[in-house]
Parts: C-alpha cells; structure tokens; sequence
C-alpha cells in the first residue's frame, strides 16, 4: 500500500502486470497581490501526477506548470528507467499540461494525447493572450516558452504493454465541466456509479471499472457528449459488466479488482483490489479495508446522508490510520478530510 | 456528532491494557491490547491523578498528548458512557481519559476493534 506522507506512492494490483506511482509537486508560491483576508501569501496547491508502468513501459497522467516542475518530473520519470510512451492529460487548464513541453523535449518519442474536449481547454488556455494574463503572471519566467497542446485522443482506450487503460470520463475535473444538469442526468442514466446507491444496498448488477481501467481519475474531462457516455458503457462493458455483488452482514462487497465510485456531486473515490466492506457502527456508513486488517489503517469510510449531513462524506486514511487530503496524502484537519459528497 | 447509542456494546473496553500512544497533529491514537484502537480528533481530557489537561487539535496539543504515556500498561478498570458521546475511562493506575463527542460538524472519535468500528 501507499506510504504516508511521501510525494512517491506506488501500487499494485494482483489482476495485472502493471504497476503505478505517483508523484506529487510541492505547493509553490503565486506572485498576486489578491489574498484573502489575514493571509500574505497564496500557494498554488500541490500538483499529482501517475505513472502507469509495465516491464518496460510507462504511460503518464498528467504533467505540471512550470519549468522546474517539469524537469523534477523527467528525472523522476527517468529514474524508473521505463519508456515512456504516452502522457495523457485529465483536463485541459495549464496546471496538468504546460509541463508536457519539456517532457516531450527529455522523451520525444512519447505521444501527447488528450480528450478533445481538454484540447479546446488547452488551446484557450495556452493562448499567449491567456498565458499572458493569467499564468505568467502568476508565474513569472517560469513557464515553458513554447507549450504544446495535445493530440486528439479518438479512443478510450490506451494500450500498455498488451494490457488495456480504459479513459473513464467522470465529469468532472479541477473544477465542474458539466452543468448540474448534465451531471443529474448522467447520473440518472448510470445510477450504479453513485455513492448513495452504494451505501443503500444491496445493489446488484453494479458494473464495475478494471483496477487500472481509471486512468487519471479523478479527473477526465468530459462534457456529457454521446460519445463519451458511451465510452463508459463500453468500459464497464469490458470490466466485468453486470457481475452481482456478494453480500456480508448485508454490506455490499467491493469488487475484488478494484473500483471507483462517484458521489452525486462528482466527487470520486477508489477502492482497490482486494478490499472488503464492513458496516460503520454508531454512525451511518460503510468501511472499506485491505482484507483481515484491523484499525483505520489504509481504510476508505463512506458515509451515506443522515441528519447530521444531508449529503454525506467519505474520508480516506494513511497506512497509520491518519484520514488524510486526497489532494495531497497529507494527514489533515476534521474540515480536509471529511469529503462532501 | 453522532452520540453514542445506547444498544452499542462497549464491554470490550473493561481490562483492555493500554500499549500504545500515537500523537499525530490532528488525531491522537490510544492503542490497546486485542486490537482495540481509540482514535481521538476532537477533545479529550486527560487527569493524571492530581490534574486535568485538555486536548484538542490545535497548538500545542501534542505536548499534553505526551502526558498521556503514563497510562502506558495501565488496563482499564472502569469505563462510563454518556448519550451524548462521552465515554469516561478510568485507569488501574489512577489515570482518566474522558473523551468527548465535542464536534458538532464532524466525526469526534472512532473506536476499532476486529470486525467493529464505531464512529461518534
């Protein structure tokens, strides 16, 4: 399991031969004079990145903002001594892609791809008008010169070594991309990826996503077309569609590979392989947990609405039993760590 | 925020040994024999026989966490529970934990066991 408190987290899932990692940048100031009330400083928040790795090649999700960034990413990508071939971005703000320019210079034979919907992003995003006036601003003479925008990814799909990385359009990213609307009726239409659903049970037919079927999630942006909609069908289709799920002490089992579940405002969560789901006692809950642990070590606890929270919350905990901010892994105050749903 | 039902059966907690104290800045961990963890993030109050400290999740809480290291192998000898979430742990070397259910927005504890966790 992932180690507490480090930038480097790598995971395995016994279903596959594919490994990943995942690197996180520091916070790093922003030159503003726009602070909230008592502060004087304003950091950009840390920046996750993942490499998917097989014996011999890698696969990245995501790159940085700026130029230091993006070389402290190439060593580390360097260091795995893996090929890499492919970076994919979730989304299309500057923050997960300014830094492919430099890795495609340090990895050239690597392909720059992105949903098309991230690539109209990426290309208003990269506009000098818009590089100008908002991120060279905030980062003075620390931006790539040149950025590069993505190709067109037309599949989703990505092929690692033989094995399949399935694009997982959850609808949302740094910040909202669908309406409410949309994201309402895409959760009408696909009601088995719902927290509240889970926390319900016994939901049965509940497709589930491959362990690595979730590349760059969360994130992935979509924007409720058809053709997205129906890359999730064909990914769930080709992860084990439709399987019943095994009931204990009237608890919804997880799926043994691992799989991801949304809360109806888009926020998403990962149980990995090999996890089991108990009732949380007192409260109204779920917990998941490696198979034969004890404690909130490594546990995700989801809570369903109840009186106290109308719209119920998850929190995620380190291997020492710390819940911790999903953004960074860091062990965090009652407010960081209780995800809304 | 939960409160503490009262059909919770918590017998499990009489005679359980206290082996370990984990300080953390926002949790503070109570390690028991027999897998039984209390996992503290909101307040508790601590009385080593002669004074009472109060914990709570801020500056300088750790340092009052690391008063409770007398409680190491103590057992408990005596625990009282409350409706509103407060459980009172009373030690065989005279110490007293008195945890409390103070957080009206979040979870305040949770205690594990094999097969059990109760949020409060």
């Amino acid at each position: 399991m992932s180690t507490p408190n480090s930038a480097y987290l790598v995971e395995t899932s016994p279903s596959t031969h594919l490994k990943w990692s995942t690197f996180v940048t520091p916070s790093i100031p922003v030159v503003t004079t726009d602070f909230a009330p008592g502060e004087h400083e304003r950091p950009w928040p840390p920046i996750s990145s993942t490499l998917i790795y097989g014996l011999r090649d890698a696969v990245l999700v995501d790159s940085f903002i700026t130029l230091e960034q993006a070389r402290a990413q190439a060593d580390w990508i360097a260091s795995t001594g893996k090929n890499l071939t492919t970076i994919y971005a979730t989304h299309g703000h500057g923050d997960h892609f300014f830094g492919a320019t430099i890795l495609l210079k340090r990895f050239p034979k690597a392909r720059f791809v992105a949903a098309p919907s991230a690539i109209q992003v990426m290309k208003e995003q990269s506009s000098p008008e818009f590089v100008a006036k908002f991120w060279e601003s905030r980062f003075p003479h620390q931006l790539p010169k040149h950025l590069v925008v993505a190709e067109e990814l037309r599949t989703n799909l990505f092929e690692l070594e033989g094995e399949r990385l399935v694009v997982i359009p959850l609808g949302f990213t740094a910040i909202r991309e669908r309406t409410q609307a949309e994201w309402d009726d895409f959760v009408q239409r696909h009601p088995e990826y719902r927290m509240d659903n889970i926390i319900k049970g016994p939901l049965v037919n509940l497709f589930t996503v491959g362990a690595l079927a979730a590349v760059g999630t969360p994130g992935g942006d979509s924007t409720g077309t058809p053709e997205e909609d129906a890359a999730i069908d064909a990914g769930a289709a080709g992860a084990e569609a439709g399987i019943a799920r095994t009931m204990v002490n009237e608890v919804p089992q997880p799926n043994p590979n691992g799989e991801i579940i949304v809360a109806p405002n888009g926020n998403a969560v990962k149980i990995p392989a090999g996890y089991v789901a108990e009732p949380a006692d007192n409260a109204n809950g779920i917990v998941y947990r490696p198979a034969g642990s004890t404690g909130n070590a490594n546990i995700i606890r989801v809570s369903g609405p109840d009186a106290k929270n109308p719209t119920g919350y998850f929190r995620i905990y380190n291997s020492e039993g710390q819940p911790i901010i999903p953004s960074t892994g860091k062990p965090g105050s009652e407010a960081q760590t209780h995800i809304p749903q | 925020m939960y409160g503490l039902r009262n059909d919770i059966d918590l017998s499990f907690l009489n005679a359980r040994e206290l082996i370990q104290v984990a300080i953390g800045v926002y949790q503070i961990q109570f390690g028991f024999d027999e897998d039984v963890i209390i996992y503290v993030e909101s307040q508790f109050n601590y009385f080593d026989g002669q004074e009472e400290w109060t914990w709570k999740p801020e500056p300088g809480g750790a340092q009052i966490a690391a008063r409770t290291v007398f409680l190491l192998s103590a057992t408990i000898q005596n625990f009282d529970r409350q409706e509103n979430g407060t459980i009172i742990l009373t030690f065989s070397n005279g110490g007293r934990l008195t945890i409390l259910d103070s957080s009206r927005e979040y979870e305040s504890y949770q205690i594990t066991r094999p097969g059990q966790t109760i949020v409060v």
